[in-house]
């Protein structure tokens, strides 16, 4: 789940964009060395007020849309090439407001600084807020959650830091790396990113503006639901089968850029919840006179949504568990071989391998500099761990200890792993590590007799740590071959991505606790329409059954995970399956209307170049949706909370109107269809419009 | 045509063909071979005879009704050699196509007419009989327009493993040499092997590991089992069937077994009183009757749904077949086609179906019916099998398994629940569904043993005509040998459960007793677990829209997991093989390939032979399965232990007889 979305515009087989050199994406010949675009020899501005300024503005933009998206649906989102369209393209602007253009390093920089927000986001979404899911926010507050990923954040660049050479120089056109070549052609086409960044905007604009009118000002409903059909009542009633499709413009753009196969598994998971066990378990429903635990009522009165809610969902999470530790199984050669370099790699460096260079290209932090981190960093969170965490436990001391070696330790390997499997596929199993760490170090702690509450919140923070700092090691390696390929000085970025995740971390964890105020991650009392946050959902029932003292639904787990397995007999991502079955269908279906639109343009023409630039067009639209949508969703929830805070409410709701407010309310549910359609035709008609560049 | 030497299959006769290939048979299309001889054609009926007699009995006894084909075949490559002038490979061709049927029309007339007795309705001998052939007859004609599709279009797309098997056999047994010692090595070791096991008590048959505490427990509190199936011939069928059907089978049935089934308990078992269909608490049910009450049910949707997408699938390629056969017909008989690619005429097929289906709306009028109720029934009929004689086509070519009793079953939930409509109930009622049950069965069952015969043909260069032809010869004399062996079985012996007051001894024929309480409950207007169906309808949905091949996961999901988890090591065992001799590469690669098909062929071939020596033991009065027993067999961890050892060393046995390489001297 997390990062695994890649955009579907395709990566270039063999010659590189116009602009890079010849040798760029092949491997060197013997005494051949490849020459960066802006050589060695000259030092045009890098860092500068301008790429700060930039970089940090996206980077908190991004973290607040990619923490929305990861928390409502599980997905991590791409950012590093929307913030490369909208750099380039405001280059420009600036060209006249400052009097010169940025420089191609620049925007580099700013690329490094922003890039950070999706790292981040997915580090910490994954596992922070199992913290309220657990009961444990009382123990925690905004320090901590910032704090977390921060210290994953950087331990990440730290520890990439001395295999960089050996990823961008040694294993130079061995590696595809497709998200960094994606984004280095953006880079590059500088002219192209102008007329890209408009088309950004305007339809982040306009998804922004349609989805504030639908779920905030209730112009149309959110969701179209079978339910709501008084000539299907008899059905519902009798089956408790129901179809519910979300509206939004920013699941349909999300579902764009997945692309169809994907979508269509997500989609599966949710059929078999909604279609096939919802109904069983509703079948059984007139023989049970008594609840069915844990339900408190009796299965014969509750509605679709309970149902799932109170046993369909637990299989979901049972499934999501197994295929996170099927992912890591699979990914075993990778680290293996990860784990192999990285023991050489080390032994190299040791051996005093790691001469300061002297060229530009090739200067990055000093080794010395980058030991001290890792031991400083190491020292932070053991006196984190002994003074805040484990306070008042007993043998805190050698528990800190055992805490921080395992974060270290761990660490160090996931990173490479996810390194290389970015370089590889550019997708990488962030929750299948996390949830591993989560439960080698819960068996560990429990073994040392940790366990209760700190136990779970020290497990928590780790795996915090743990899953940050992997999710860095992949970003930063795409952003090092950025910048060997375009001549970037590698320190710089080292510098840039330290700095974009104090941003990013702060951006996220405000997030994180406004939705947590606003929405809540599991539904209770106070929070009815609780976000679905799935990755933490499934840490957190990993805690509570290794470490904590409730009962855990092990039955519903337990036949998830046989699902998942099932699935992958099948030869089915049991991951993007199992999350399918947890999420609600509504947040499900519409993915696949935007695939489809995806996927209809693909077929849209028979000439190559003008499918390619329909698509194009099309994946910048749903960017746009994706980023629009999920910033007012976020924008939402503050208005929300301001209205909750002061009792006020200021924003209209349309359907209380006098007049047209109750035709709006009684046909909202067929609104929200038709607002929908509209906006996938309409989509699908501007991308068509869209003809390849002549060059 | 006598001198030549017989060749060896060609290389591309299980790939998919490259763009613009063709497939050259073993035999073929320019030479004119022997087929249709009065050798052949007598001794295939005579074994037909004979294997339908036998075949019934042990159907309606145990309820398995013996597998056919392959031992035939291996008797037909025996009696050739007995004749001065050896059988051609085609003239076995025929007889084991003709030979072949009795298995099939057999399983379709035990698992229904037997409910006929059951219920009182004393049918007479000619209904029987009528009921049989009718069937057979629609299962021919409907599948012979699919022929192209199934045999030549998709050509290396299905691993058609009974098919492969008996082709191996008539091929190695033909050409002798070093690989007919390995085929007649595989296949006694798998004979023996299983026919110890199945008839007597050496070691366990299924391994289910009860034994282990923790697996005890898992089946008490979840009603999770596993178990497995430790045959030589479930082995040889899932190398055959190759990795990728045989992990469709297992997810399946995980999906139902260890998935559904689990869960149904949980609801049911805080249920005091029965759930419909079941009959007892679910709290009191083990975890294969939970299977068989409910679980079954939802994988019969799913078969049945997943054969809808198979039909929709095949239908241009079926109806680009019948044009072709049409404008040959219309060109002045089809000497354009090649020998290879002819079938009976078109004008043949439509006639046949014409005069089938006006025999069996004469036969349902005389059963006392208004004239709608005879054409509804009619048309349940010609729908029915024209539906299944595809879904079973495709069961078969994939797994080499016909899911007969579950489609049966909702032929006859369906019929009945329509007739109803109809006005049609009691004892009419219920005579008038079996009939139609027994037609659709005996179709199904019999096209999916064409679709076998016809493939073997293909790949050996028979013509196709000649099959056809004697096909019909084969369901008729099946047909009347399998309905007088029901008659004259009635008359001496009860069917079921004993009646009060019959002192006759009793046949299980289990299949048919479950058709009977089927029939009977909705003839009594019962309401219908359609909630089941439906679940397995949208299963089946869900995988078609990821690509699945449905068919294959339904079946997976409706077989008992035991037999399908032997599949899955056989799949592993051809998987790493391949590896293994794509890495070796060249002649040695190519012989490692050929000798792995060869010895699953062989345990495929012993099992079915094992299992016909231990029926047959089986008639012998006062037959017992502890006439041998070793005495550690009741203590289920040693014996089961044992079991897994074996099973260990049969794969063992596949796996390094097929990498061995050949000594270089001739041996």
């Amino acid at each position: 789940m997390g990062a695994a979305t890649t955009p579907p515009g395709e990566v270039g087989p063999g010659s590189p964009p116009a602009g890079l050199p010849e040798n760029a994406f092949r491997p060197l010949a013997p005494g051949e060395s490849y020459q960066p675009l802006v050589p060695a020899s000259q030092a045009p501005p890098e860092v500068t007020a301008r790429t700060i300024v930039q970089g940090v503005i996206w980077s908190a933009v991004f973290s607040a849309a990619a923490t929305y998206i990861a928390l409502k649906l599980g997905q991590g989102i791409e950012s590093a090439i929307p913030i490369a369209i909208l750099t380039v393209g405001l280059s420009s602007v600036l060209t006249r407001a400052l009097g010169r253009a940025s420089t191609l390093l620049e925007n580099v920089n700013v690329l490094a600084i922003g890039a950070t927000s999706g790292i981040i986001a997915g580090g910490s979404v994954f596992t922070m807020p199992a913290i309220y899911i657990l009961g444990l926010e009382g123990r925690s507050g905004f320090w901590q959650i910032f704090i977390v990923p921060l210290l994953g954040a950087v331990l990440g660049v730290l520890l990439l830091a001395p295999f960089r050479r050996y990823f961008t120089l040694d294993l130079h056109g061995k590696l595809p790396f497709p998200e960094a070549r994606a984004t280095t052609e953006i880079l590059v086409a500088g002219n192209r990113g102008g007329r890209s960044a408009v088309v950004l905007a305007w339809s982040a604009a306009t998804a922004a503006a349609y989805d504030f009118a639908g779920p905030t000002l209730k112009l149309f409903s959110d969701t179209f639901s079978t339910a709501a059909i008084g000539a299907l009542a008899g059905f519902t009633e009798k089956t408790r089968a129901v179809f519910s499709m979300n509206t939004s413009a920013a699941i349909f753009g999300l579902g764009y850029i997945m692309g169809v196969d994907y979508a269509a598994i997500i989609l599966a998971g949710s059929m078999v919840s909604f279609f096939a066990l919802v109904p069983l378990f509703a079948w059984f429903g007139p023989y049970l006179a008594g609840a069915l635990p844990p339900a408190a009522v009796p299965l014969a009165g509750m509605p679709a949504e309970a149902i799932f809610a109170t046993w369909v969902r637990p299989i979901g999470i049972g499934g999501i568990f197994a295929a996170g530790v099927i992912s890591i199984l699979k990914m075993s050669p990778v680290i293996g071989q990860a784990g192999r370099q990285a023991v050489a790699e080390v032994a190299r460096l040791v051996r005093g391998g790691a001469s300061e260079a002297s060229a530009r290209t090739d200067r990055a932090l000093p080794m010395w500099l980058n030991l001290l981190g890792i031991a400083g960093i190491g020292l932070a969170i053991f006196g984190y761990f002994r003074l805040s965490v484990l306070a008042g436990e007993p043998r805190a001391t050698l528990l800190a200890l055992v805490a921080t070696a395992l974060t270290i330790g761990v660490s160090f390997l996931f990173a490479a792993v996810s390194a290389w499997a970015i370089a590889l596929i550019s997708i990488t199993p962030i929750s299948g590590m996390t949830l591993t760490t989560l439960i080698i170090t819960a068996v560990a702690l429990s073994a040392l007799g940790l366990s209760g509450p700190s136990g779970m919140l020290q497990t928590l923070l780790i795996g915090g740590v743990v899953c940050t700092a992997l999710s860095m090691s992949g970003s930063l390696v795409t952003q090092y071959k950025i910048g060997h390929w375009l001549g970037a000085t590698p320190r710089t970025i080292e510098i840039a991505n330290i700095l974009g995740s104090v941003v990013a971390s702060a951006a996220t964890a405000a997030v994180i606790m406004l939705m947590a105020s606003v929405y809540g991650f599991t539904p209770d009392a106070a929070h009815p329409a609780a976000l679905p946050a799935p990755q933490p959902n499934a840490m957190a029932a990993v805690l509570r059954g290794v470490m904590g003292s409730e009962a855990a639904p092990w039955f519903l787990y337990g036949v998830g995970a046989v699902f998942a397995v099932a699935m992958e007999l099948c030869g089915v991502s049991g991951l993007a399956f199992a999350l399918g079955m947890y999420l609600p269908m509504d947040l499900n279906s519409p993915l696949v209307v935007g695939a489809a639109v995806a996927w209809l343009l693909r077929r849209s023409s028979k000439d190559r170049a003008v499918t390619t630039a329909r698509l194009d067009q099309g994946t910048l639209i749903a960017s746009g949706f994706i980023a629009g949508g999920a910033l007012v969703g976020v924008f939402a929830a503050v208005l929300k909370f301001i209205e909750d805070r002061t009792g006020t409410a200021f924003v209209p709701d349309l359907t209380r109107l006098p007049g047209i407010g109750p035709v709006l309310a009684g046909w909202s549910n067929w609104l929200g269809l038709l607002a929908f359609a509209s906006l996938s035709l309409g989509v699908y008609a501007v991308s068509r419009r869209a003809a390849p560049e002549t060059t | 045509m006598e001198a030549s030497e017989t060749r060896s299959l060609p290389e591309n006769a299980y790939l998919p063909l490259a763009p613009g290939q063709a497939y050259q048979p073993v035999v073929p299309a320019a030479a004119d071979v022997k087929e249709s001889t009065w050798r052949s054609v007598l001794w295939g009926v005579f074994l037909c005879v004979v294997f339908t007699a036998a075949s019934a009995y042990s159907g309606l006894k145990v309820g398995q009704v013996m597998e056919a084909a392959i031992p035939i075949s291996i008797l037909a490559i025996g009696l050739g050699r007995v004749y001065k002038r050896r059988s051609t490979l085609l003239e076995n061709v025929i007889i084991t196509g003709i030979g072949g049927v009795s298995g099939s029309v057999v399983a379709g007339a035990v698992f229904t007419l037997p409910a006929l007795y059951i219920l009182k309705l004393d049918p007479h001998p000619w209904q029987t009989i009528f009921i049989c052939i009718a069937g057979g007859m629609l299962g021919v004609l409907f599948l012979l327009p699919l022929r192209r599709y199934f045999v030549r279009e998709t050509h290396g797309q299905f691993p058609y493993p009974e098919a492969t098997a008996i082709t191996e056999v008539l091929v190695t047994g033909e050409k002798g040499g070093s690989q007919a010692v390995l085929l007649l090595q595989a296949t006694g070791i798998a004979a023996v092997y299983d026919f110890f096991v199945t008839t007597f008590q050496v070691w366990k048959e299924t391994i289910d590991l009860r034994f282990l505490p923790a697996v005890e427990a898992l089946a008490q509190k979840a009603r999770m089992t596993l178990s497995f199936d430790a045959l030589g011939f479930i082995l040889g069928l899932g190398y055959v069937m190759g990795l990728r059907s045989s992990l469709l089978l297992c997810a399946g049935g995980v999906l139902s077994n260890l998935v559904l089934v689990p869960l149904i308990w949980f609801v049911g078992s805080h249920i005091p009183e029965a759930v419909y269909p079941g009959t007892k608490a679910i709290a009191s049910m083990d975890a294969n009757q939970i299977f068989r009450g409910y679980v079954r049910l939802i994988g019969v949707g799913a078969i049945a749904t997943a054969g809808i997408f198979g039909i929709l699938k095949s239908l241009k390629i079926v109806v680009g077949s019948f044009s072709i056969a049409v404008k040959a017909f219309r060109a002045g008989g089809e000497q354009a086609l090649e020998r290879t690619d002819r079938d009976v005429s078109v004008m043949t097929i439509l006639a046949g179906v014409v005069v089938s289906a006006l025999a069996v709306a004469i036969f349902l009028g005389n059963l006392g019916v208004t004239a709608t109720v005879m054409l509804v029934g009619l048309l349940l009929v010609l729908l029915f099998s024209f539906f299944f004689t595809s879904v079973a086509a495709n069961a078969i070519a994939t797994t080499a398994r016909n899911p007969v009793s579950g489609m049966t079953m909702l032929t006859v939930i369906v019929s009945s629940v329509v007739l109803l409509e109809f006005g049609l109930s009691g004892r009419t009622g219920m005579f008038f569904v079996m009939a139609i049950a027994g037609m659709v069965c005996t179709a199904l069952s019999v096209s999916g043993q064409t679709v076998t015969d016809l493939k073997v043909g293909y790949w050996l260069g028979s013509t196709p005509r000649a099959q056809e032809r004697v096909k019909f010869l084969g369901v008729v004399v099946s047909s009347v040998v399998v309905g007088l062996t029901i008659v004259l079985l009635a008359r001496y012996f009860q069917f079921g459960e004993a009646a009060p007051g019959d002192t006759r001894t009793v046949l299980a024929s289990p299949q048919a007793s479950l058709m009977k309480v089927l029939v009977e409950g909705f003839m009594s207007h019962q309401p219908v677990a359609y909630l089941l169906f439906a679940i397995g309808a949208i299963i089946a949905v869900i995988m078609e829209m990821l690509s699945i091949p449905a068919l294959t996961f339904a079946l997976g999901m409706y077989l008992p997991l035991e037999l399908n988890s032997p599949a899955l090591v056989g799949g592993f065992i051809a998987h790493f093989l391949t590896r293994r001799s794509e890495r070796v590469g060249g002649e040695v690669g190519r012989s490692m390939r050929e000798k792995g098909v060869v010895i699953a062929s062989g345990l495929l071939a012993g099992g079915a032979l094992g299992g016909v020596f231990g029926a047959a033991l089986r008639m012998i009065p006062g037959y017992s399965e502890d006439w041998v027993k070793l005495p550690f067999y009741d203590t289920e961890s040693i014996s089961q232990t044992v079991s897994l050892l074996a099973f260990a060393a049969l794969c063992a046995y596949l796996w390094f007889a097929a990498v061995k390489r050949d000594q270089p001297a001739g041996a």
